[in-house]
This record gives C-alpha cells, structure tokens and sequence, in this order.
C-alpha cells in the first residue's frame, strides 16, 4: 500500500485527485484506523462530473496519521462496447497529498481499476496509509 | 425479387439476434441514432451513396458499411465503406465529460465546473476518415465494366449549435448524477472490508463496480438522450479521392471533391416529449468535384471539374426517415451539359445497430438513369451510442 508521513504537527494537509476520462465521474475520500473494517469519515469529496478534488482540506496530522485514506471513483462511460473499454484502458487517475512531513507528493494510479461486464461502469481505488 | 426477398430475410434475422437486451441493465439498450449508411465520404465522393447530401453525425469509433444496388447482376453485395474516428483512439489532455459533451465550462468560488454554454466548434474532435473499395462501372464509356476503385475521405463537424436548452439541461443531469454518484459512493466506503485481505477487499470494489443501480444509471440514460439532441445549425465539410483500377495493373486518379453541407433541424415536438427525437430538417449543400472522367455528350469522357448545388427535406422519427433531394450540376468544360439528380430516400432502424437505405429517382447521367439502391450499414458490436 502506498504511504505519506504526515509527521505529528503538520497543521494542514491537502490532497488533489486528478481523473482523466470523457466519462461522467464522481470522487469521494475517506479516513479510518488502518487495518479496520467499515466506518470511515468522509474527508473530500468531488464537486462536479469530472470528478476531481482539488485542494481539499482534509485536516492536521494529529487527526490523520494512524488511519488509512481511501479515494475512490465511481465513472460511467459512453459509447458502445468497444469504445467503452477503449476508454476504460485509457482512463486513469492521479493523486497529490501535500502540507505534511514529506511535503508534496504524487500517487501516479489507483490500486485498483475495475469496470463491469459492459464496460459501462468503471471504479477506481486508492488506499494511501497515513503515518506519523 | 429472390435477392430482395433474401436480402430482408437476412436482416429480420440480424434483428432477431441482437434484439434481446439483459433485463435491469442500465445501459446495454443505448443506441446509436440516425446513422445514415453508407455516408462515408469515399462513397459519397462517388455518387453512389443513396442520398449525397448527408445528415451530421457523430462517427463512431469504427463502423462497417456495405452496398448493394437492387439492379446488380450479382447477388453479394460489391461496395464496401469503413469510417472511424481516431478521438476514440488518441489520448488528449485535459480530457473531461464536459469537454467530450462539447460544452463551455468556469471554475466557481468552490472550484466546479459551471456550464457557461455550449462550444460550438465541439464536433471538430470527432473528424472521421473514410476508406472504400467499390465495383462499379463509374467511366461513362461505352463499355460496361466494372472498375476496382479505392477511395479515402474526410469529414468534418466545423459549427454545431444547439437549442439554449441544451447546455443547460445537460449541466443539471451532471450535476444530478454527481449528487447521486456521491451518494453511491458514501455507503460502498461505509461498508467496505479492511484492505489487509487484498482478494477480499477487490472482490468487494467489483461487487460495487458491478452493481447497476437505477438512479445514475436513468441519469446516465437521460444525459444520452439530451446529447442525442439534433443541433438547430450545424455546418458540416467532407473532402475525398478516388482511384480508378482501369484493370488489374493500371490505376489512374479518377475522382476528388470537397463539399459543404450547411443543416437545420427542427424539432416536431410530437406528444409534447421532453427530449426531442422527431424532426422536420432541412439541408444546403455546396460540393466541387475534379473529375477525370466525366461524360460529354459524344458517349466519351474527358476531364473537368463540376459544381453541385442542392437542398434536401427530411421527416425524421424515431426509427424512420424519409426525405427528398435534388441536385444541380454544371459541369466547366464546354460540350457537357449541366445535369440534375432528384431522389428520394428512406432510412429504417431494423435492429438496434442495423439500418437499411433506400433511394429511388433519377440519378445522374447522360440518358434518364434511375437509381434503385438498397443498403445496409452497421458497426461492430451489439451496442451503439446515442450521439449526434
């Protein structure tokens, strides 16, 4: 799993999320003690169809560090089958953290990048640990 | 009639085996609308199309045409047409729905995209390229022969305008299927599983990524249909070049053409729908033609470059379209008359990627020459797109 030291004091740390598709896409990132199951605290979320967060707030680093931040992105596609898996193949995300210990910090793809049986549906997952 | 008869028989059949969709899937029933066929440019360049003065479109990422005139001697169809586009292929950057929906956006205070309005020049990304491989005699000679012919083509969408609506509808279903993805989201990260069983924990995002629920899904589907929506004015350019095979080893330059086709359609609005699928359309069309072999009133040929001007109407409904065109030509070199095409045409949706054409009238030609033309016209795949 990918990681970031926030540090202990940092007051401010930030993430981007920068989704690359001529589907309609949404994002949503939430917090919660790494290792655990369920739960979660939204901490950002995408405010319109491209999908992309851009410098959300996501808190200090006494709140973060210990927990585990997923990102993830629901899309949709046009077009027919074959053009619909031709964009899942070219779709693709990038995710920035900022504000903590390790300064500014790119995370070049999700973890995991599943569609359905037709192509019409497409979701991307990204799990970054937050360490002190 | 045997060959008509087989021809249909084929297509019911076609129908059949594409017609069935899975019950409760959000999207497998989206179709491409209005795809006229064949209506690459290295056909249309040819004068073999059923209608010349084509409809705006948007091309698909590959599609298949074949023709077949009702008064050929052979019963398999000889005219061929592949048409692409290379935007479904290439990778640009900055790419983003409301980039590929061709509309006009600013950042707000919060950072979201706001719709300012509609790009007008949206369709230049889909340009198309068109290749075709015809058997036909197109030398206006006296000896009946067919030639191989290569021909490639280009079309492109320069202006397109929609209603004001459009954009407008178009950012209020985003923004509903955004809220309603959102939604989506917050209850798959409530209950996902911890991340330390790595097959647990995909087998549980492709649960999420498989299941289709009904509210983006039908958001989805509406944002289909607004795109679907013909545009008032569009302005559409094609250009071609065909080679003539005058036999096996000898190829010469046969034809080029550039062409203008400037449409309108209204909308019927019949049983008062929300989104427009019934249209009453009107089309301009420009074209100049250098034609190597062009027929002079001795039974010969003999080059020279022609001009096209004409007008088309067309009632289109859902799956039906019937129109009416006429084209006048006036040729540059003395000793060749001017000449007229009148035809009219229909197009019928048979299955959900299948579409048969018809054009009947006077083609044209030095003597009375009708046209009879069937043809048929589909892409890859069981499932087409709804776009314009």
């Amino acid at each position: 799993m990918s990681s970031y030291k926030t540090g202990t004091t940092s007051p401010d740390i930030s993430l981007d999320v920068d989704v690359d598709t001529i589907g309609t896409a949404a994002s949503r990132a939430s917090k919660r003690p790494t290792g655990s199951s369920g739960g979660g605290i939204a901490v950002a979320h995408s405010v319109d169809a491209t999908g992309d967060i851009t410098n959300a707030h996501l808190g200090g680093a006494t709140s973060l560090s210990g927990n585990t931040l997923t990102i993830a992105t629901s899309i949709n596609l046009f077009g027919d089958k074959d053009e619909r898996k031709a964009e899942f193949e070219k779709l693709s995300a990038i995710y920035f953290l900022f504000g903590g210990e390790e300064g500014a910090k790119e995370f070049p793809q999700p973890d995991l990048k599943l569609h359905n049986s037709d192509f019409t549906k497409a979701t991307l997952i990204k799990n970054i640990s937050l360490i002190p | 009639m045997k060959k008509i008869i087989i021809f249909f028989f084929c297509c019911w059949l076609y129908q059949l085996s594409f017609s069935q969709t899975t019950p409760g899937s959000i999207n497998s029933e989206v179709k491409v609308k209005e795809l006229a066929v064949p209506k690459a440019p290295a056909f249309k360049l040819l004068d073999i199309s059923p209608t010349q003065i084509e409809t705006p479109n948007t091309p698909k990422q590959f599609v298949l045409g074949i023709a077949q005139s009702l008064n050929d001697s052979l019963g398999w169809p000889r005219n061929y047409s592949t048409e692409f586009s290379p935007y479904w292929w290439l990778k640009s950057s900055n790419r983003s729905v409301y980039d590929f929906l061709g509309l006009r956006t600013k950042a707000d205070t919060t950072g979201a995209k706001k719709i300012t309005g509609e790009n007008v020049f949206s369709g230049l990304k889909f340009t198309s390229i068109s290749l075709a491989f015809i058997n036909q005699d197109l030398i206006p000679d006296s000896i009946k022969q067919s030639q191989k012919i290569l021909s490639i083509g280009i079309n492109a969408t320069i202006v397109k305008i929609h209603s004001k609506n459009y954009a407008k509808a178009l950012a209020s279903k985003l923004q509903e299927w955004h809220d309603a993805a959102q939604s989506e989201l917050e209850f798959a990260l409530t209950g996902q599983p911890s991340d330390s069983d790595a097959v647990a924990y995909k087998a549980y995002w492709q649960r999420f990524t498989d299941l289709k629920p009904t509210t983006t899904g039908e958001i989805f589907n509406d944002i289909n249909d607004i795109m679907n929506e013909k545009p008032l004015f569009s302005l559409n350019v094609s250009a071609a070049y065909a080679n003539y095979g005058i036999n096996d080893s000898i190829w010469k330059s046969g034809r080029f053409g550039g062409w203008a086709t400037v449409s309108s359609y209204l909308p019927l609005n019949l049983d008062n729908e929300d989104i427009n699928k019934n249209y009453f359309a009107l089309f301009g069309y420009l074209r100049y033609i250098k034609d190597n072999y062009a027929p002079d009133i001795k039974g010969k040929t003999l080059k020279s470059s022609c001009l096209d001007i004409g007008a088309k109407l067309e009632l289109q409904f859902d799956k039906l379209c019937i129109g009416y065109e006429t084209i006048h030509r006036s040729y540059s070199k003395k000793g060749i008359h001017s000449d007229n095409r009148s035809v009219g045409v229909i197009s019928y949706q048979v299955g959900s990627n299948l579409y048969i054409n018809g054009a009947f009238g006077k083609d044209f030609g030095i003597t009375n020459k009708l046209i009879s033309f069937l043809g048929i016209n589909w892409g890859f795949g069981d499932e087409k797109i709804k776009l314009e």
